[in-house]
């Protein structure tokens, strides 16, 4: 099997067991889940939170 | 959780399975607020099985008082001396909290340049901090995409030797009303990660 084929599996099976089953309702979910509850960042501290803002306000959740 | 930026260039499969990450690490993070809980109302799920889990904790969001999920939370997981789980990796695999497990943790994210905050008190073992981790291993958020293999790694290291055993705990635990569907779309996620890395072969 060749390393696309596979790939594109690993594509199709989250598509088919994840995406279709918890997909609007984990995007909600997590919208909900607001920057504050985030602990962990990369070293240099960079957070984007206005842009988080933002993404969250132009969903259409 | 994720920035402009990230969402436009990450995959649609990816997206979804950084959010049912984010949400895992939300809901079992701390005590949920009001608003958090407001959060759950509007949840649907489809007919398979993650779905009527999430319909129930739908439901259970606006049947159940905040207060009553909070205290459910420290039931679980704070308690009198100890909760009836202890959501720490560590103690799963070897019985003991901050023991090597953790310090394999500590070791692993330092080499990935990620560091952690100072509001959250709890070891980087709990399974908060981990889903929090593959969250953002997948949508950027430490300064670079992680690749599959990976996120795989961290996975197949520090959350695949227990993590289902503990959803499958939270999900029958004596205490657990509203955190019993959370224990369920835990243990299924769980399994389609584990499933969907065993299939990407690629190095």
């Amino acid at each position: 099997m060749s390393k696309n084929k596979e790939k594109v599996d690993r594509r199709k099976f989250l598509k088919m067991s994840a995406v279709g089953a918890a997909g609007g309702a984990a995007v909600i979910a997590s919208k909900s889940v607001s920057a504050d509850t985030k602990s962990f960042s990369n070293k240099t501290g960079y957070r984007e939170t206005e842009l988080v803002k933002t993404y969250y306000l132009s969903t259409r959740f | 959780m994720h920035n402009l930026k990230n969402d436009n260039s990450i995959s649609e499969e990816d997206k979804i399975r950084s959010d049912m990450y984010c949400f895992l690490a939300g809901v079992l993070q701390r005590e949920p607020s009001d608003d958090l809980v407001r959060g759950y109302n509007d949840l649907k799920g489809d007919k398979s099985d993650i779905g009527k889990a999430f319909s129930v904790l739908s439901d259970l969001s606006k049947k159940v008082s905040s207060n009553d999920i909070r205290n459910e939370y420290q039931n679980l997981f704070i308690g009198v001396g100890r909760g009836e789980l202890l959501p720490f990796g560590s103690f799963y695999i070897t019985g003991f909290l901050h023991d090597k497990p953790l310090a394999s943790i500590r070791r692993d994210l330092n080499a990935m340049g990620i560091k952690r905050g100072d509001d959250f008190k709890e070891p980087e073992d709990h399974i908060a901090c981990l889903c929090e981790i593959m969250s953002g291993m997948i949508t950027g958020e430490y300064g670079k995409y992680f690749s599959v293999p990976e996120q795989r790694s961290f996975f197949k290291k520090h959350i695949q030797p227990w993590a289902e055993h503990f959803f499958t705990d939270l999900e029958g635990a004596k205490s657990a009303i509203f955190y019993s569907p959370v224990g369920t779309i835990g243990k299924l996620f769980i399994k389609i990660e584990e499933e969907a890395f065993s299939m990407d072969a690629s190095r």
